[in-house]
């Protein structure tokens, strides 16, 4: 067995003096592409920022590609492929789809021509994005704006890419083309780790999951197995 | 007769513009309100004032070499000092930038004495007499150069790498530090980028106006003005407000005498703020 692309070992943390979370324990193998579930402030977000350096680590161990990134710049999480796509989009305003797409390879050393194949793969990827180019990118829909989110990840080249909260405030047709293309950009090679509300489409579409209750993982497993696990049917797919 | 008065306030805003852009670069990104500025402004003048006397350098060509000394200078003040209190409450970064300001201002008085200073420029630029309208040279000159380096920032900001890291962390601090931008070296950059071209500014300013470090506060009170009347944080909103500042200077000089124009201005900036409280371009990115 190849060691994991991502080892979370008993990491806390939290915002100053509030710990959020209190040793999660989490292996992500290089490739799959993982649901990460609980219910609202279990700490989701919590954990993907200090993944990528943003909540500060007070304990355990992150280790990512080999390297353990405990304590490290978020610049550097970013430059070794670990990007995160943040909760609520974050895009920038008054800035354009192509310009919000050029910050995401802020730290690559690419050429022109470099930049302008990524600019066409992911505008292949989501060809909405495409039409609107010049487009102030925090003026478009909901959904596009996801779109424009991931693909700015994507310009980062990503080894692992994080995405909190998939599908949230989406209709099910935009929440089914995001899922198409989360296989597409799964098939060239790139890890995932999506935080979704929506259990049954985490689930569906994941090959593992982790559940996050209170700063711990406390069930993990094959989403299959998980789907039909009564603790979850019970508390997040609305089963009794 | 308007329109003389209208040229004269176009020729001042145009120099406003510089003054101002600085001032309101460090507001938008580091939300700082940096009391400093109006220092750095006189500090660029006594710049263009000494390489004038001492070598005769043009302070319009003085511009450039004295805006890029102060950089060095600015950064390593934004690491060491103000980098430390950046992300504390205005109140504290307002008090931190009240007292560096005072140490500078008392330096200068120091080693410049208070007594006013002015570049005299030999031979003079003359006049350009247009007919209804004539413009003295020194300041069409003055407000070209203060135009293009206005431009210079615009073009920095929207075509480039790094000025896309500014507008990045300007916008949202979090999501720039996720796109790996090194968000306190961005403050360190904006804040010795807006220092340089406070210092440019000064030295158009030098054969134009006095120079002294008491003239500290005025251009200071003028950025404010400026900020607020063409909303803060625009490259377009400084230009819009700096004309508009110089025209209604001009206006006031007109009909209260010219001791008075700026209160006039004042004056109109308050009718301005209730009727439109988001400045004349409203709050916009820096686009
Ligand atoms: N900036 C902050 N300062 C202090 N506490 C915070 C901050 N952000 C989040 N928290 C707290 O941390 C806990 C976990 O929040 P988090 O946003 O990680 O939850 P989540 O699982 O992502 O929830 P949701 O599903 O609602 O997005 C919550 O109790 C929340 O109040
Ligand atoms: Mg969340």
């Amino acid at each position: 067995m190849n060691a994991p692309l991502l080892s979370v070992v008993q990491a806390q943390g939290g915002y100053g003096d509030v710990q959020v979370l209190w040793g999660v324990d989490m292996k992500i193998r290089q490739g799959e592409l993982i649901a990460l579930i609980g219910s609202n402030g279990a700490g989701k977000s919590t954990l993907l920022r200090l993944l990528s350096g943003l909540v500060r680590q007070t304990g355990g161990q992150i280790w990512f590609a080999g390297d353990d990134l405990s304590g490290t710049s978020a610049r550097r999480r970013v430059a070794s492929g670990l990007i995160h796509v943040p909760e609520g989009r974050r895009l920038f305003a008054g800035l354009s789809v192509r310009d919000n797409l050029l910050l995401g390879a802020h730290l690559r050393q690419a050429s022109r021509a470099e930049l302008a194949a990524d600019l066409d793969r992911v505008a292949a990827l989501f060809p909405r994005l495409a039409e609107r180019w010049r487009q102030d990118a925090t003026t478009m829909s909901g959904g596009e704006q996801q779109m424009c989110a991931i693909a700015r990840g994507l310009m980062g080249r990503p080894r692992l890419l994080m995405i909190d909260e998939l599908s949230l405030g989406l209709a099910p047709k935009v929440v089914d083309q995001l899922l198409d293309a989360l296989d597409a950009i799964r098939r060239t090679g790139v890890t995932l780790l999506v935080v979704e509300q929506d259990v049954a489409v985490a689930l569906a579409c994941a090959d593992r999951a982790f559940v996050l209750d209170h700063g711990r993982v406390t069930i993990a497993g094959d989403a299959s197995a998980l789907a039909d696990d009564p603790r979850i049917r019970a508390s997040y797919l609305g089963e009794d | 007769m308007i329109a003389q008065i209208l040229a004269n306030g176009l020729l001042l805003g145009g120099l406003y513009a510089a003054i101002a852009a600085g001032f309101s670069l460090v507001w938008g990104v580091l939300n700082i309100i940096n009391l400093l500025h109006g220092s750095f402004i006189v500090l660029g003048a006594y710049g263009a004032f000494f390489l004038h006397t001492a070598a005769g350098v043009s302070p319009f060509a003085a511009a450039p070499a004295v805006g890029a000394l102060m950089f060095p200078l600015a950064y390593a003040l934004q690491t060491m000092v103000i980098n430390r209190v950046v992300d504390r409450p205005v109140l504290i970064t307002l008090t931190l930038t009240f007292g560096l300001n005072l140490i500078l201002n008392n330096l200068m008085l120091l080693a410049f004495k208070a007594d006013y200073r002015k570049v005299v420029l030999d031979p003079p630029l003359g006049i350009l007499d247009l007919g209804a309208i004539v413009l003295p040279v020194d300041r069409l000159v003055a407000t070209a150069c203060s135009l293009l380096l206005v431009l210079a920032l615009w073009s920095l900001l929207r075509l480039t790498r790094i000025g896309r890291a500014i507008v990045a962390v300007r916008m949202d601090r979090d999501a720039a530090a996720l796109m790996g931008i090194d968000v306190r070296a961005t403050y360190a950059l904006t804040f010795a980028l807006a220092a340089s071209l406070a210092a440019a500014a000064g030295c158009l300013l030098a054969p134009l106006f006095p120079i002294s470090p008491v003239a500290s506060a005025t251009y200071l009170g003028k950025a404010f003005v400026i900020c607020v009347l063409g909303g803060l944080g625009s490259v377009p909103g400084v230009v819009v407000g700096g004309f508009a500042l110089g025209v209604m200077e001009s206006l006031g000089a007109l009909s209260l005498g010219p001791e008075h124009a700026g209160t006039l201005a004042f004056l109109l900036l308050l009718l301005l703020l209730l009727v439109r409280p988001s400045g004349l371009l409203g709050r916009r990115g820096f686009d």
